[in-house]
């Protein structure tokens, strides 16, 4: 209903997804993915406005065991079915480990919008080689002292105004769970790390035996 | 060491004694600042270390500006670009 709407008038929604490739993908891959979306988007009616490739970050946790993916970011105007369907080929692609969609505005005008077609193009930024090495098996296992790597330092202009309060009472907030009255609190969690080294205490104990 | 921890608790803690001024929503003081899941860098400020989002009543922030924030940290997640929990 949504898309017919569409189609009547002039007015659509636009949409911004995100996908996530496997740090390892090859180039022609991800062209490929790429212009399979382009051709959905075509297909259901949308109109593509804005292409973007991030190159290759860090996941903040593993998805599907990588640690690193592609990000590449899509904007486009079109009906809900497009969303669907473009989440339904992004589900099926084997090299696509994450995927997220966004409503950005309602009632875009289709007529007015003009389209760079530099700002469409896939542009396949050239992966440097995965240079670090993949943590081994021992380390995993917590039994070799992990090296730290420096911290990112950029990008911490950006919110300086307020960047104070929020990090200095985030470390406070680590020290004490809950609130003034944490006390009974923490004694817990001390009792519970005697308890888990108890327990496997407990789990050697039994080895033994 | 938990003594330490509960004197550093009575001294930098937001309770009776806390130091400093209390300091508003830091998206009202500067309207140019906006709330986007796409900027992990800018929401790190708002997360502990651990991951959890930081309470209003740490943070300052409004609470208009607390749900535009909270959102955008839940889809940030969504998408692998903050944690979920430290994964230590």
């Amino acid at each position: 209903m949504a898309q017919s709407e569409a189609q009547t008038s002039s007015l659509a929604r636009e949409y911004e997804s995100i996908y996530v490739l496997r740090p390892d993908v090859a180039r022609e891959s991800a062209e490929k993915i790429s212009t399979r979306l382009q051709e959905v988007i075509q297909r259901e009616g949308g109109t593509l406005t804005l292409v973007e490739n991030w190159g290759r970050r860090q996941l903040a946790y593993t998805v599907s065991k990588c640690k690193r993916g592609v990000y590449v970011y899509l904007r486009y105007v079109g009906g809900g079915g497009l969303v669907s369907e473009l989440e339904r080929n992004l589900r099926m692609l084997d090299d696509v480990i994450k995927y997220q969609s966004v409503k950005l505005r309602d009632d875009v005008d289709v007529a007015s919008l003009t389209i760079d077609p530099e700002l469409v193009k896939f542009e396949a930024v050239q992966l440097p080689e995965d240079d670090e090495p993949e943590e081994s098996y021992a380390r995993s296992l917590g039994l070799e002292e992990p090296t730290r790597e420096p911290a990112p330092t950029s990008e911490r202009g950006g919110a300086e105004a307020g960047a104070g309060s929020p990090e200095t009472s985030a470390s406070t907030e680590e020290a004490k769970p809950g609130d003034a009255e944490s006390a009974p609190a923490q004694d817990g969690a001390g009792s519970d790390s005697g308890e888990d080294q108890k327990e496997s205490e407990d789990g050697s104990r039994e080895d033994a035996s | 060491m938990s003594e330490g921890l509960q004197s550093r608790e009575r001294t930098e803690g937001a309770g009776a004694f806390r130091r400093g001024r209390r300091r508003g929503c830091p998206f009202c003081a500067d309207e140019g600042i906006s709330i986007d899941y796409k900027d992990p860098a800018l929401l790190r400020y708002f997360i502990t270390d651990r991951g959890k989002i930081v309470p209003r009543r740490v943070s300052g922030t409004c609470a208009k500006h607390q749900r535009e924030l909270t959102q955008a940290i839940n889809r940030a997640r969504n998408i692998a670009l903050l944690p979920f929990t430290a994964n230590e």
